[in-house]
């Protein structure tokens, strides 16, 4: 991304206070068991194993 | 103003009754159009387009040959679907190219049935943002007090429905842009499940969040539009496992369970409208409350996710038209360049452990219920809301509930729950298991039945 855009005072703030938030609430989740969702399908249920294994 | 024959559902029967004809219901939609301009719905409008599409399905019906129930029905489209006969910005300043002559699937589907495609609706730029207040055009203003807004990202379509322009509009919900301007507007708007309604031709925000939707007066109209709406195509890939709309499906479980605990609060008057709406419904269905535990990081999964692929998207488009974009919108972009991967795969975890909270939820009930929003429509330059404790920006206030569905990719519906004490509508917003789009639609049905509200009507 282009890294020369002249941001305003108003837009730093949001985009300093827009990545506190989420980091900080990502922080709360213990997520070093956890599998990701499916990046691009979410919903789709987990595929069934050949000859049902 | 006359509100005879606004829903979908009365303009079907009276065409196929011959109590009407498209060109009639064409230049009423048009003269309601001009009558409320000062609203701000419309981004673009073909009148000579819209007319063509109307004598030609008049000329099919006299022959006998209508192509379906909706062939002659205005329908708005959102300003992010490709259309053929309008221009396609986003209502942005900054638009990629667009393929010219080229539908969107479902507005394809809706003209191959015959339905007049009347012009393109207001929205928030790019769809990145709820309120509707940042639109290239300017922002849409609330049917009951231009001074409040409607909400968006699909503000101009709730308007365009709300005012008794058209009797449905399409939409799109990345974190509630259907629903949220339904419900302050006091209309019906469905979000279905991720993967069910093709987003081909749909500019999109952030792709795994998106979805396509339909704002309409009555649930009786997304029954009606569903088919053309739902299933299966080839040219989005998250759709080749999706089940047409089965309209013989039928609602079964009674089961609701409403949300509540941290980041669920609302405002007391909206929590009396949905209290009221829930002892009404209480004869016909089985309510019980959970208290959950915080929200904090499963929003923020939301929106971590949601700015990354925006940020993804919009990256050579943020190069060559900086200008373009407005203040807010390259702020969320460059928010977005600035989460790594390692913190976008973590939100995708939490993504998965939030959907695991809800596989547990829906073994307890059928139906997920909160207010759609903690709030009624904000007034036009108010930036901050405080309710229960909590002071969030209006933007926040909008999306406050609505990000689960798209996190989960639940299909989610809002319906008038009544009024409040100032007069504005509240929303009921319901989820159901995803795919399950038949049985919340039904239900959702059942609800507006008793609730007997007609919000729309009060102030139309």
């Amino acid at each position: 991304m282009k890294t020369d855009l002249q941001l305003s005072d108003d837009q730093l703030r949001r985009i300093r206070e827009t990545l506190t938030r989420i980091r900080k609430g990502l922080s709360m989740m213990d997520v070093r068991q956890a599998e990701p969702a499916h990046i691009f399908h979410p919903i789709l249920p987990p595929l069934e194993k050949p000859n049902g294994q | 103003m006359d509100n005879s024959l606004n829903s979908v559902t009365e303009q079907a029967a009276a065409l196929a009754q011959s109590g009407t004809t498209s060109s009639e219901l064409v230049e009423k939609a048009l003269d309601q159009f001009r009558s409320s301009q000062h609203l701000n719905a419309f981004v673009a409008l073909n009148e000579k387009a819209v007319r063509r599409q109307a004598e030609q399905s008049d000329e099919r019906r006299k022959k006998g040959r209508g192509l379906s129930p909706v062939d002659g029905i205005p329908i708005a489209v959102k300003d992010n679907y490709w259309t053929l006969d309008h221009p396609t910005t986003a209502c942005s300043g900054a638009v990629p190219k667009i393929p010219e002559g080229q539908d969107a699937t479902i507005v394809r589907n809706l003209r191959e049935a015959g339905a007049v495609i009347f012009g393109k609706t207001n929205m928030h730029e790019w769809a990145y943002g709820a309120t509707n207040t940042g639109s290239s055009i300017g922002p849409t203003r609330h049917p009951l007090d231009p001074n409040h807004i409607t909400g968006g990202s699909s503000g101009g379509s709730a308007l365009a429905v709300a005012d008794g322009v058209v009797g449905a509009a399409l939409g799109s919900d990345t974190g509630g842009s259907v629903r949220i301007p339904s419900a302050a507007c006091g209309i019906v708007g469905y979000k279905p499940s991720y993967g069910r309604a093709s987003r081909y031709g749909v500019l999109p925000l952030s792709w795994s969040l998106d979805a396509p939707g339909l704002l309409t007066r009555d649930v009786k109209d997304l029954l009606l539009l569903a088919p053309y709406l739902l299933g299966a195509d080839p040219q989005d890939p998250s759709t080749f496992s999706a089940r047409r709309f089965d309209p013989e499906s039928t609602a079964r479980g009674k089961k609701v369970l409403a949300l509540t605990g941290p980041y669920l609060e609302r405002r007391a008057d909206v929590e009396d409208v949905i209290q009221g709406a829930r002892e009404r419904l209480g004869r016909d269905f089985d309510w019980n409350t959970v208290q959950m535990e915080t929200m904090e990081p499963y929003f923020a999964a939301w929106e971590a996710i949601l700015h990354s692929e925006a940020s993804s998207y919009h990256q050579h488009l943020l190069q060559e038209k900086p200008d373009g974009f407005g203040d807010v919108t390259i702020a969320h972009l460059v928010a977005g360049n600035q989460l790594s991967a390692v913190e976008y795969l973590h939100a995708q975890k939490i993504r998965q452990q939030f959907m695991g909270i809800l596989t547990v939820l829906f073994e307890k009930a059928d139906i997920l219920a909160l207010p759609t929003l903690p709030v009624t429509a904000p007034g036009q330059d108010e930036v901050w809301q405080e309710f229960d404790g909590r002071r969030v920006t209006t933007q926040d206030s909008m999306t406050w509930f609505c990000w689960m569905g798209n996190l989960a990719g639940l299909p989610s519906i809002t319906v008038p729950a009544g009024l409040a004490e100032n007069g504005f509508p509240v929303g009921l917003m319901m989820m159901a298991k995803p795919g399950e789009d038949e049985y919340l639609l039904q239900t959702a049905l059942q609800v507006q039945t008793v609730l007997q509200q007609s919000v729309v009507s009060e102030f139309a």
